[in-house]
């Protein structure tokens, strides 16, 4: 599940292109959902996820954009290049990008108070700018200097910026509030923002190559892909915040444990009425549980529904705007074969 | 900065970073040796065989086809995994409570068929791939979670680290959930699973879902 730090890439070209579509989203359309929310009440499944999810109408709509985006557009040149490019070349276009970004590595190690991962990471970009060719080759990991993967986002985390809720966006996709601030910050401490378009569009192509097998297995085995991005973005950004440590916790294990126990053990145990008060109980553990895991400030989400409301009008027109633009893409698609075809 | 100096930051960046690496290294593996001896070393031996099985079937490659890996993958997994346990906690109990033993049946053959199918087709070359045992450790209730780090290491060098949660079934650990770099599986199927449930005819729908995506393998 690397595909979502790869793709942060994308962030440094767009980023400030989306800012004020992005602040504007951030509010806009929770009273559409709110109402939602309350009348589906007895739908356990609404009402865990609108807690991380509020905008899942308007993501899900973005999710379907940028995917015909990608399979259109983006998936092609892509191909094309891992076709092309001998493998050496591609290993060191990713070491060349990996190690601009070990600058901001290094900047947001010290912000997180992790001098000692600082220092290492220091030497990797000294080790790599020069012994590696300019970061062509990654030749630090060889000495035993890890990666490390650290982004102002996290940096936000461990300062205590809570995260927000979910957030799907046009071409750079998945998102929380808390990683947009993080993703214009990251694109300010990154060198390859600030030269030419050629050096961006290779970095967009770089990021978008090394998810190629990620984005395949997302294809392949997700049932409802938008609920599987979602969930394993959130989950892996929580890993990269925690270093590791939230899998090996036993937050969400517990969370599991309890969950299996109020089943009972018995497999052919007969359907037997379910006592109301045990099933409210598994509820009220299930969503304790589930505000721990995703950390979300629903109080704040509540007062920006109301400051927001108004907006909502526009909103529905920007949906319709993406759907659209989809549409057209298939279109477009639908026409260049039927030129093939003649 | 002249050059002389520049280089000579170089070399001193270089040896501090690699000294403080060092030591950091050497208070890992200590603290790693401390919880080995706590645990029980039966859960890790589940870990470890059925990795061993998973490379095997990788270094046969083209020799197999998908039928073949399946046969062998199946084989392994449910000796090693709890799939229904990992099936009950992903759709949920009380769902699990409103099932037919029909629906349970059907469920579990085609969610069993879907996990081994995702194993053949994603496991289906060898290029140098290795597991290293990290760490074990016990949690609260009693259940246990092996680390180990998948090492791919051929063109573009890539780490994933795997979470493997085992529970004590009788006098078997059996592996209910995987976390690939901390996406763990029973907590995104739960999401995905549970939606699907929550439409009407969501059993039905599930079912072809599943289904197509196994069919899509086997065609690949």
């Amino acid at each position: 599940m690397l595909i979502f730090s790869k793709q942060k890439g994308l962030a440094s070209f767009f980023a400030p292109l989306f800012i004020l579509l992005t602040l504007l989203l951030s509010g806009c359309a929770s009273n559409e959902v709110v109402t939602a929310e309350a009348e589906d009440l007895e739908v356990e499944v609404e009402v865990e996820v609108s807690e991380v999810d509020p905008y899942e109408g308007f993501n899900r709509k973005v999710f379907v954009f940028n995917d015909t985006l990608d399979t259109y557009v983006a998936a092609p040149i892509s191909d094309a290049y891992l076709w092309v490019a001998p493998e050496f070349v591609q290993s060191g276009i990713a070491n060349f990008f990996n190690n601009l970004k070990d600058i901001n590595v290094v900047l947001n190690d010290v912000m997180q108070g992790k001098l000692a991962q600082g220092a290492e990471d220091s030497g990797r970009f000294a080790v790599n700018s020069t012994i590696g060719l300019l970061g062509l080759f990654d030749v630090a990991t060889e000495f035993g200097l890890e990666k490390h993967d650290e982004d102002f986002a996290q940096t936000l985390a461990v300062w205590g910026v809570p995260q927000g809720p979910y957030l799907v966006l046009p071409l750079l996709g998945p998102a929380t509030t808390r990683g947009v601030p993080g993703g214009i910050f990251d694109a300010a401490a990154n060198p390859a923002t600030y030269v030419g378009a050629p050096i961006q569009l290779l970095q967009m192509l770089n990021a978008r190559a090394n998810a190629d097998g990620e984005l395949n297995f997302i294809e392949e085995a997700a049932l409802d892909p938008y609920v599987f991005t979602r969930e394993s973005f959130l989950q892996y950004r929580k890993n990269l915040i925690t270093d590791g440590e939230s899998a090996n916790t036993d937050d969400l294990l517990d969370f599991e444990d309890e969950f299996d126990d109020e089943e009972g053990i018995d497999d052919t145990a007969s359907i037997k009425a379910i006592e109301p008060v045990d099933a409210v109980e598994v509820e009220a553990e299930l969503e304790s549980a589930d505000a721990k895991i995703v950390e979300t400030d629903v109080e704040e989400s509540a007062v920006n529904s109301k400051d927001f409301s108004k907006a909502s009008g526009s909103f529905d027109g920007a949906v319709k705007s993406f759907d659209d633009a989809a549409n057209s893409f298939k279109i477009a698609s639908d026409k260049l074969n039927q030129l093939e075809a003649q | 900065m002249k050059f002389s100096n520049y280089s000579k930051l170089v070399v001193y960046l270089l040896f501090m970073s690699l000294g403080l690496n060092n030591a950091m290294a050497a208070i890992s593996a200590e603290a790693e040796q401390a919880q080995v001896s706590e645990a029980s070393n039966t859960a890790k031996d589940i870990v470890l065989n059925f990795q061993n099985v998973l490379l095997d079937v990788m270094r046969q490659g083209e020799a197999l086809s998908f039928q073949d890996r399946c046969k062998q993958l199946e084989f392994a997994i449910l000796q090693s995994h709890d799939v229904i346990k990992s099936l009950r906690t992903i759709v949920g109990s009380k769902e699990w409570k409103r099932f037919s033993d029909e629906q349970r049946a059907e469920l579990t053959t085609v969610f069993t068929d879907f996990i081994v199918s995702t194993y053949a087709s994603n496991f289906n070359a060898f290029s140098g791939e290795s597991f290293v045992y990290v760490s074990e450790h016990t949690t609260k209730k009693g259940n246990v979670i092996v680390r180990s780090i998948l090492e791919i290491p051929e063109g573009k060098r890539k780490k994933v680290t795997f979470d493997y949660a085992l529970k004590k079934n009788a006098d078997d650990w059996k592996i209910y959930n995987i976390a690939a770099d901390g996406v763990s599986d029973l907590a995104t199927r739960r999401s995905e699973y549970r939606r699907i449930l929550a439409d009407e005819d969501g059993f039905n729908t599930l079912i072809a879902i599943i289904s197509k995506k196994i069919d899509n393998y086997a065609k690949k």
